[in-house]
């Protein structure tokens, strides 16, 4: 048996004055939590490894496929690198349908109509949303939203999933369950998670590892456990302690 | 990037709640009209008229009687078929190229300033120029002498001014802006994270233009669309400097009613009185979705 599933990442990416340096290995089955204050560059660092914002160097692979290698010139697009994303505000397509958002991956890569809308309407089902699939998302719930979000990120067959603050945008009184169950989808997703959060009971229930990212480098990984033990920064320290992010 | 869809947060429940509070019928009702002093209201009034009566007056002295007459003219049908077939064509021109123009001009935000200003001017020339100076700037490019026109006349002996193709050139010149501004405008305000999502999900750029991008942007190019097929139809000094005013080939409705002024000024008004309807049913058609669709 070979080994599980690997994200390899050593990235430096530049934005204008920002600099983020940041290497992550992550084991498919052993989700990766990016947690850091506002500006760390969390978000950056899932947009490179979309393909999405460019590295200005380093190198990045699935298993034995390199999506990006700035010094061999190997840069994989957005659409093959299989790599989904699922944004805090969910960035549903408002001109479809529930199903129609769902079949867009399988249809974009090539599928058939019917198999296509076969494959979302299975994927809708797991997430429990049948009887919205005719529906455009403006009529859906911030939750079933994000189950949306969720399920045609998975409907595209990713190797890697990347969920940026998938929690942040909900009202606080559902936001217990909505985690409960993204929770119970990331543990039976078979590849690779990396989720930026931001709360410490996001983190808890999403992820197994935490990277801290501050001002553009790590500050501190290990588990929760870990962290709360040796907090390495004022940032980590409050974060264990639970009082949440200084903002 | 990363902090750009934090504003996209969704206002928390209570601040929705306390919105709807505001907005319950118990609220005063708005400060009324007669709060503004004087002045502004009279200088208001003289504003209104100006913009009213011209038309109020085009309206009541139109010669209603012999409008039927007027408009059943073979004169009249060819300006008006000239007009509709150019303005459309000239329209299709502009959606087809306006839009990959306007998707271009929304993505310069990473190139220099030089080139973002400089692309954004020349787009928003064709709208503060005069369009007699559009018509004279085509003749330079394109007359019998011009910079293209001399080697086009030279090579094929095909000459473009004072030919239907000038009407729909000069139509296009002048129209464009309105197309590529208010598309820009409505494609500055789709969810840049839904094309970065449709991509992730394995659409290639086209996919994601053609399925996403444009679709959410549909308002602004509908509107777009209507604006710039009303300018093509009313379109007249780049039209008759660049066209000339030849029955049946380049005389478009607004040239001819400013022909018919000085020979039949009752035909004037009755041509007039078409452009006046369309204008009507282009207002209507857009509602207020071209002031979000423009200046959004």
């Amino acid at each position: 048996m070979s080994e599980p599933l690997t994200v390899r990442a050593q990235m430096l990416a530049r934005r204008d004055a920002f600099e983020l340096e940041l290497g992550l290995e992550v084991e498919a089955g052993h989700p990766l939590a990016i947690i850091g204050p506002n500006g760390a560059g969390k978000s950056t660092a899932l947009l490179a490894l979309a393909g999405v914002h460019p590295l200005h160097a380093g190198r990045i692979t699935v298993g034995d496929r390199v999506l990006t290698d700035v010094e061999a010139g190997i840069e994989v697009p957005p659409e093959h690198r299989r790599v989904g994303i699922v944004f805090q505000g969910y960035a549903l397509f408002q001109h479809l349908t529930v199903r129609e958002n769902v079949a867009f991956g399988p249809r974009a890569q090539g599928r058939g109509r019917d198999v296509a809308g076969a494959l979302a309407d299975s994927w809708i089902e797991r997430v429990g949303l049948s009887e919205f699939a005719g529906r455009l998302p403006g009529a859906l719930s911030g939750g079933q939203a994000q189950r949306v979000a969720l399920a045609r990120a998975l409907a595209a067959e990713p190797e890697v999933l990347l969920l940026d603050e998938p929690l942040s945008a909900l009202d606080i009184e559902i936001r217990d369950e909505v985690r409960a169950d993204l929770a119970r989808y990331v543990r039976q997703f078979a590849g690779v998670t990396i989720v930026v959060a931001h709360d410490r009971d996001d983190v808890a229930a999403l992820a197994d590892h935490v990277v801290v990212l501050e001002r553009g480098g790590v500050a501190q990984h290990g588990t929760l456990a870990e962290l709360s033990a040796a907090p390495a920064t004022e940032f980590v320290r409050r974060f264990s302690g639970g009082i949440g992010e200084p903002r | 990037m990363t902090n750009s869809h934090r504003s996209m947060h969704p206002t928390s429940s209570s601040t929705r709640r306390s919105l709807l509070l505001q907005r319950g019928p118990s609220r005063p009702r708005r400060s009324r009209v007669g709060a503004l002093p004087c002045g502004v209201v009279a200088a208001a009034s003289v504003a209104i008229a100006l913009l009213a009566l011209p038309l109020v007056s085009l309206v009541i002295r139109a010669p209603w009687g012999q409008l039927g007459e007027l408009l059943a003219r073979a004169s009249t049908l060819n300006a008006l078929g000239l007009s509709l077939g150019t303005a459309l064509l000239s329209t299709g021109i502009c959606v087809v190229l306006g839009i990959p123009l306007a998707l271009l001009l929304s993505r310069t935000d990473d190139a220099p300033v030089i080139v973002r200003r400089g692309l954004r001017a020349l787009v928003t020339i064709p709208l503060v120029l005069p369009p007699v100076v559009g018509g004279v700037a085509l003749l330079l490019l394109l007359g019998r002498q011009g910079l293209l026109g001399a080697p086009l006349a030279a090579l094929t002996g095909i000459t473009i001014p004072f030919t239907t193709a000038a009407v729909v050139i000069a139509q296009t010149f002048v129209a464009m802006p309105f197309l590529v501004l208010a598309v820009e405008g409505s494609l500055r305000g789709v969810n840049a994270q839904a094309a970065i999502a449709a991509a992730t999900l394995g659409a290639s750029r086209w996919t994601v233009v053609r399925r996403v991008t444009l679709p959410l942007a549909a308002p602004g190019i509908l509107a777009g669309t209507v604006l710039c097929a009303a300018r093509a139809l009313g379109e007249f000094g780049a039209t008759i400097t660049f066209a000339g005013s030849f029955p049946g080939t380049t005389q478009t409705l607004p040239v001819a009613t400013y022909l018919e002024l000085q020979r039949d000024p009752d035909a004037a008004v009755a041509l007039a009185l078409i452009l006046v309807a369309v204008a009507l049913v282009t207002l209507v058609s857009l509602r207020d979705r071209w002031v979000s669709g423009v200046t959004s």
